[in-house]
C-alpha cells in the first residue's frame, strides 16, 4: 500500500469510531446503574429476587457475547415474527451482558465495607437510602474503580462484535479495507485507534482514582 | 428515673446462649461499666441495646419507650419502626474500631448526621461540632480527614460525633481496646470528663483501674450473666463471688504484697519505728478534725491531759489547746506546736465523709498514706510526736504543747492566741514537711483585692478586628511555694505582657485566676483592635508557646467584626493593661543563699457589674524591701485610677541565723547525722509570724519529718523518716536538759 492508500484508509476506520463511541457510551451509560441495580437485587432479602439474578449472571456470563448478540436479535423474529433496529439490539445485548459483569463488581466493593460503617450510620439515626448514598456508594465507588477500568476498557474492545449482526463500526470497516487491499494494515490501523482510545480511558480512570485518594 | 431497663433478656447465636437471662437498669446520670472476660456477653447486650443485634427474649425499655416487648410465648416482639427511630434517636454509640466515615473530614463526620437526620442548618451543626471539637481538644483538626489521625484522636472524633446527637444514654463498646497503649490515657480521661458532666453512659471496657475511678456501678459478667454488681469499692475491695475475684487478680494487684491497713491489732501485733508517734497518729486520725471544725480535736486532747493530770489551757474562741508537763519546779519551759487541722480533699470516687468518718490509714513499705483522701500527716505528725512526748515516762525537761486551730484557712488559732498562755520563750514548731531542714524565717504576706470602676458602653466597631486570647492548663501552684519556678508562669503577666505598648484596644471581657494565694492557671481575654495586628501578637505568643508548651496551652482566635459591642473605653482598657504590666510578679529578690525572700503574685482578674476586680498579694522575708515594693505599688495604683478595696498582712518572721534555739539544734542535729542541718527561708506563711508579733524575744523554728503530696489524697510520710526526727526531738529535749543540770 502507498502512502495515499494508508491516508485514504485511516480516514475511512475513522468514520467508523462514531459508531463504536455511540455503542461505548450508551452502553456505559445503561449498564452501570443497571449493575448497581443488579448487585442490591443479588444482595436482596427476598430470595425468588435473589436466585433469579444469580442465575442471570450464571447465564450471561457463561455463555458468549456473539451468542447473546444474536439470540437477542434474532429471537424475536423465531419467536413473534418481528424484527427491529439492529443498533439497538446491539445496545439491549452490550447492557444485558455488561450489567452482570459490573454487578460483581459493584457487589464485591459493597461487601467490603465493613459492617460497622452501616451500624455507626444507623445509631447516628441514618435511614437505608442515607446510609447508602451518604455513606456506602461514596465508598464503593472508590474501592471499585481499578476493576471497573478494567471492564470499561474490555467493552470498548468488545464494541467490534457489533459486525455479527450487520452493525458498521471501526473494526468492521478495517476488516473490509484489509480484503479490499490485500493487506493487514488497516487491521493494524484499527489497532492503533483502540489503542489511542484506550490510553485516554486510563487517564480518565487514573484521573479519578487519584481524585479519591484524598482519603484512605 | 431510669434511662435504660432490661429484663431478662436472652439471647443465642447457632444454638449457643451468648446472654442468658440478664437484668439490668440504668438511672440517669449514672454510669455503668461492664467488665468482664471475652466471650462473657457484654458487647453483644450492648449491640442488643443500640437494635445492632436482635435478642430472642426479655424486655429493653429505653427513656421509658419500649423497644421490645414480650408475646404471651415470651419470645420477643420488636416495636414498630417510628418507636425503634425514636429509641435510636435517644442512644449514642461510641465503637471499638471507631467507625469514623473515612470520605467525610472530622467535621462532617459530626455535621452530617445533624444536617440529614436533626435537620439541623449546616450553621448549626458546625456550630456544634466546633463547640464538642473544642471540649475535645480537636479543633485544629476539623479539617482533617480521619486516615490522618491517630487512634486516640479518632476515637475522640466518635466520642464527640456520638455527644453531637445529644443521646440520652451514651454506650461504648471496649472504646480503648483497639488503641496503643499510650493513647488510651487521652481517651479515658475524655470519657471521665463525661461522667463527671453526669451522663448517662454505659460502657464496656477492659481497663479495670479506668472502671474503678470513673463508673458509679460496676457490673461483672461472666459466661452471658451478670455475676455481681456494686460500687467500685464494693466489687474491687470486696468482691462476693469466686468468679469476680479470680478475674479481678488477674487485672489488679492490690499494689504490691506490702500494703497493709492500720489498725489497733495491726499496731497490737507488729513493730513499728518510733510506734508510739504512729500510734497517737492513729489515734488522732480517728477523730475528723477539718479546717474550721476541731471541736472534736479540742475534747481529745482536754481529755488526754485530764487523764493525765496534766496542766491545760483551752482557749475555747480560738480552739487552742495548751498543754503543759512540769518535771522540774521553776526551770523553764521548751515549747513544741503544731496545728490540729488538716485539708480534707479525696479522689472523686471516695465516699469518705470528713466530718465524721476516720482517716483510714494504709502502710505501703516504709510509707503510710490513706485510703483514697488526705493523710493530715500536715499536721497530724506534729500533734503525735506531742502526744507521745507527753505520754512518755522518760526524763525530759519541763515541756509546754501548743496545738492551735485552723492554720490551713485562716490562720485563726495563731492570730487569736493569747501570749499569757504561752509560757516559753522557744518554740518548735513541727510543720516542716522536709526532714534535713529548718525553717527560721516565714514570709510576711500582704493580700489585696482591688478594682478600677468602669462599666461597658455599646460602641460601634464595625470593621473592628475581634481578638481573643486564651491562656489554659498552665501549671498554676501556691503562690507561697512554687513562685520561684518560671516555667509555672502566670497567664495574666503574660497576656499582659502580650499586649504592653498597643494603643487603640477595647476590651470586651477579661478573667482568669482563682483565690488570691494561687498562681494562676488561666486566663482570657477578648478586645477589638481597628488595625490588624495579627503579626505583633503572633510573634509574642509564639515566643511564649515555645517556652511553656510543655504544660500551657495558648490560643489566638481573630474575627472580623460588624456592628457593634458592648466594651470597655479606650482609657479603661488602657489603665487595666499598664496596671497589669506595671505590677512585677513572679521570684524578684533573692538572698545569698538564692532563698526566694521577695516574691509577688498577680492571682486573679474578674469583671463585676461596676468594675474590673483584682487579686494580688506580696511576700517577703525583709521588710525594708517589702516597704520600697509597696511605695512603687501605691504610686501606680493612683497613676491607673485603682482603688484597694481590701487588704489584709499575714506576719511573718526575718531570719536569725544565730538565735539559742536555731545553734543548739544545729549542734544537736550535726552530732546526731554528722552533717548540718539546711536553714530555710520560706515564702510560705507561718504561723510563727504571728507567735512573734505577740511575744517578745520568742525564738521560733520549725522542723518536721519528709511527707508527700500533701493537701492531696496521694499525700504519705516515710516512717523511716517521722524514727529520724523522733530521735532529734529527743536529743534536743536531752541537751536542754543537759544545760539544766550544768
Amino acid at each position: 500500500m502507498n502512502i495515499n492508500q494508508v491516508i485514504n484508509v485511516c480516514s475511512v476506520l475513522l468514520s467508523g469510531i462514531g459508531t463504536l463511541l455511540e455503542i461505548f457510551f450508551i452502553t456505559l451509560v445503561l449498564a452501570v446503574p443497571l449493575g448497581l441495580i443488579v448487585a442490591l437485587a443479588r444482595n436482596s432479602k427476598c430470595r425468588i429476587l435473589s436466585w433469579l439474578i444469580k442465575n442471570y449472571i450464571l447465564l450471561i456470563r457463561g455463555t458468549p457475547i456473539m451468542l447473546q448478540i444474536i439470540v437477542v436479535y434474532f429471537c424475536p423474529y423465531y419467536l413473534f415474527n418481528v424484527t427491529y433496529d439492529r443498533f439497538l439490539a446491539i445496545i439491549i445485548a452490550f447492557t444485558i451482558n455488561y450489567a452482570a459483569y459490573f454487578a460483581e463488581i459493584f457487589r464485591s466493593g459493597i461487601e467490603s465495607i465493613p459492617e460497622g460503617q452501616k451500624e455507626a450510620a444507623y445509631t447516628l439515626g441514618f435511614n437505608k437510602v442515607q446510609t447508602f448514598f451518604e455513606i456506602v456508594l461514596p465508598q464503593v465507588i472508590k474501592n471499585v474503580l481499578p476493576a471497573m477500568s478494567n471492564e470499561v476498557i474490555s467493552l470498548l474492545k468488545t464494541t467490534s462484535l457489533a459486525q455479527i449482526i450487520g452493525v458498521t463500526e471501526m473494526f468492521s470497516l478495517a476488516q473490509k479495507q484489509a480484503s479490499y487491499n490485500f493487506s493487514i494494515i488497516p487491521l493494524c490501523i484499527a489497532g492503533v485507534y483502540y489503542l489511542i482510545l484506550i490510553f485516554v480511558v486510563s487517564i480518565v480512570f487514573s484521573y479519578f482514582e487519584k481524585k479519591l485518594s484524598y482519603y484512605r | 428515673m431510669n434511662v435504660l431497663e432490661i429484663k431478662n433478656v436472652k439471647k443465642s447465636f447457632n444454638g449457643q446462649g451468648v446472654i442468658k437471662d440478664v437484668s439490668l437498669d440504668v438511672k440517669e446520670g449514672e454510669t455503668v461499666v461492664i467488665i468482664g472476660p471475652s466471650g462473657s456477653g457484654k458487647s453483644t447486650l450492648l449491640r442488643c441495646i443500640n437494635n445492632l443485634e436482635k435478642i430472642d427474649s426479655g424486655l429493653i425499655k429505653v427513656d421509658g419507650l419500649e423497644l421490645i416487648k414480650e408475646n404471651k410465648n415470651g419470645r420477643a416482639i420488636y416495636n414498630d419502626k417510628k418507636i425503634l427511630k425514636e429509641i435510636n434517636l435517644k442512644l449514642g454509640m461510641v465503637f471499638q474500631d471507631f467507625n469514623l466515615f473515612p470520605h467525610f473530614s472530622v467535621m462532617e463526620n459530626i455535621t452530617k448526621s445533624l444536617e440529614l437526620v436533626f435537620n439541623k442548618t449546616e450553621k448549626e451543626s458546625k456550630e456544634i461540632a466546633i463547640n464538642l471539637l473544642k471540649k475535645m481538644d480537636l479543633e485544629n483538626k476539623k479539617d482533617e480527614y480521619p486516615c490522618n489521625l491517630s487512634g486516640g484522636q479518632k476515637q475522640r472524633v466518635s466520642i464527640a460525633r456520638c455527644l453531637a446527637i445529644n443521646p440520652k444514654l451514651i454506650c461504648m463498646d471496649e472504646p480503648t481496646s483497639a488503641l496503643d497503649p499510650e493513647l488510651v490515657g487521652e481517651v479515658l480521661s475524655t470519657i471521665k470528663s463525661l461522667a463527671k458532666e453526669k451522663k448517662t453512659m454505659v460502657i464496656v471496657t477492659h481497663e479495670i483501674k479506668f472502671a474503678e475511678e470513673v463508673a458509679d456501678r460496676i457490673v461483672f459478667m461472666d459466661g452471658g450473666k451478670i455475676v455481681e454488681e456494686g460500687t467500685p469499692d464494693e466489687i474491687m475491695k470486696n468482691p462476693k463471688k469466686e468468679r469476680t475475684k479470680e478475674f479481678l487478680k488477674r487485672y489488679i494487684n492490690l499494689e504490691g504484697d506490702n500494703v497493709e491497713y492500720i489498725d489497733d491489732e495491726y499496731l497490737e501485733k507488729n513493730e513499728l519505728p518510733a510506734k508510739e508517734v504512729i500510734t497517737f497518729f492513729k489515734k488522732i486520725s480517728d477523730i475528723p478534725r477539718m479546717s474550721g471544725k476541731e471541736e472534736k480535736i479540742c475534747e481529745y486532747l482536754v481529755e488526754f491531759a485530764k487523764e493525765r493530770n496534766l496542766e491545760y489551757v483551752y482557749e475555747k474562741d480560738a480552739k487552742n489547746v495548751i498543754i503543759r508537763k512540769e518535771t522540774e519546779k521553776g526551770k523553764p519551759y521548751i515549747a513544741f506546736q503544731a496545728h490540729t487541722d488538716m485539708i480534707c480533699e479525696k479522689e472523686t470516687i471516695s465516699k469518705h465523709n470528713f466530718l465524721k468518718d476516720p482517716i483510714r490509714l494504709i502502710k505501703d513499705g516504709d510509707f503510710i498514706k490513706a485510703d483514697k483522701t488526705t493523710l493530715g500527716a500536715d499536721n497530724g505528725l506534729g500533734v503525735a510526736y506531742m502526744l507521745a512526748l507527753l505520754d512518755s515516762k522518760e526524763a525530759m525537761p519541763n515541756i509546754e504543747c501548743i496545738f492551735t486551730s485552723d492554720e490551713e484557712t485562716t490562720m485563726i488559732g495563731a492570730k487569736l492566741l493569747n501570749a499569757d498562755d504561752v509560757k516559753s520563750k522557744s518554740i518548735i514548731s513541727l510543720d516542716n514537711g522536709k526532714e534535713g531542714k529548718m525553717t527560721i524565717s516565714a514570709a510576711n504576706c500582704m493580700e489585696w483585692f482591688a478594682e478600677i470602676k468602669a462599666s461597658k458602653a455599646e460602641e460601634n466597631l464595625n470593621g473592628f478586628k475581634k481578638y481573643t486570647i486564651e491562656y489554659s492548663n498552665f501549671l498554676g501552684g501556691h503562690s507561697g511555694g512554687n513562685i520561684a519556678d518560671v516555667k509555672r508562669g502566670n497567664p495574666l503577666k503574660l497576656a499582659g505582657e502580650v499586649l504592653d505598648n498597643i494603643d487603640g484596644l477595647y476590651i470586651e471581657s477579661l478573667s482568669g485566676g482563682s483565690k488570691v494565694n494561687v498562681i494562676p492557671r488561666e486566663f482570657k481575654i477578648t478586645f477589638y483592635s481597628k488595625e490588624n495586628i495579627d503579626m505583633l501578637l503572633k510573634e509574642k505568643i509564639n515566643k511564649q508557646i515555645r517556652f511553656f508548651q510543655e504544660d500551657g496551652v495558648i490560643k489566638l482566635i481573630r474575627e472580623e467584626n460588624f456592628g457593634k459591642a458592648k466594651v470597655y473605653d479606650e482609657q479603661i482598657s488602657k489603665n487595666v493593661l499598664k496596671f497589669i504590666n506595671s505590677y512585677k510578679c513572679g521570684a524578684l529578690k533573692f538572698d545569698d543563699d538564692n532563698n526566694v525572700i521577695l516574691s509577688a503574685n498577680f492571682a486573679a482578674i474578674r469583671e463585676e457589674e461596676n468594675g474590673i476586680k483584682f487579686e494580688y498579694s506580696l511576700r517577703s522575708n525583709n521588710l525594708k524591701l517589702r516597704d520600697e515594693y509597696i511605695k512603687d505599688l501605691k504610686d501606680n495604683l493612683v497613676k491607673f485610677n485603682v482603688v484597694v478595696t481590701w487588704e489584709q498582712e499575714l506576719k511573718g518572721f526575718e531570719p536569725n541565723y544565730e538565735s539559742d534555739l536555731v545553734n543548739n539544734i544545729s549542734r544537736v542535729y550535726k552530732e546526731l547525722y554528722g552533717k548540718e542541718i539546711e536553714k530555710q527561708i520560706t515564702q510560705g506563711v507561718l504561723e510563727g509570724g504571728f507567735f512573734k508579733s505577740k511575744i517578745n524575744n520568742l525564738d521560733y523554728v520549725c522542723i518536721g519529718a519528709n511527707t508527700y503530696d500533701v493537701h492531696s489524697p496521694k499525700e504519705r510520710f516515710s516512717i523511716k523518716s517521722v524514727q529520724n526526727v523522733w530521735k532529734l526531738i529527743w536529743q534536743i529535749l536531752k541537751s536542754y536538759q543537759n544545760d539544766l543540770e550544768n
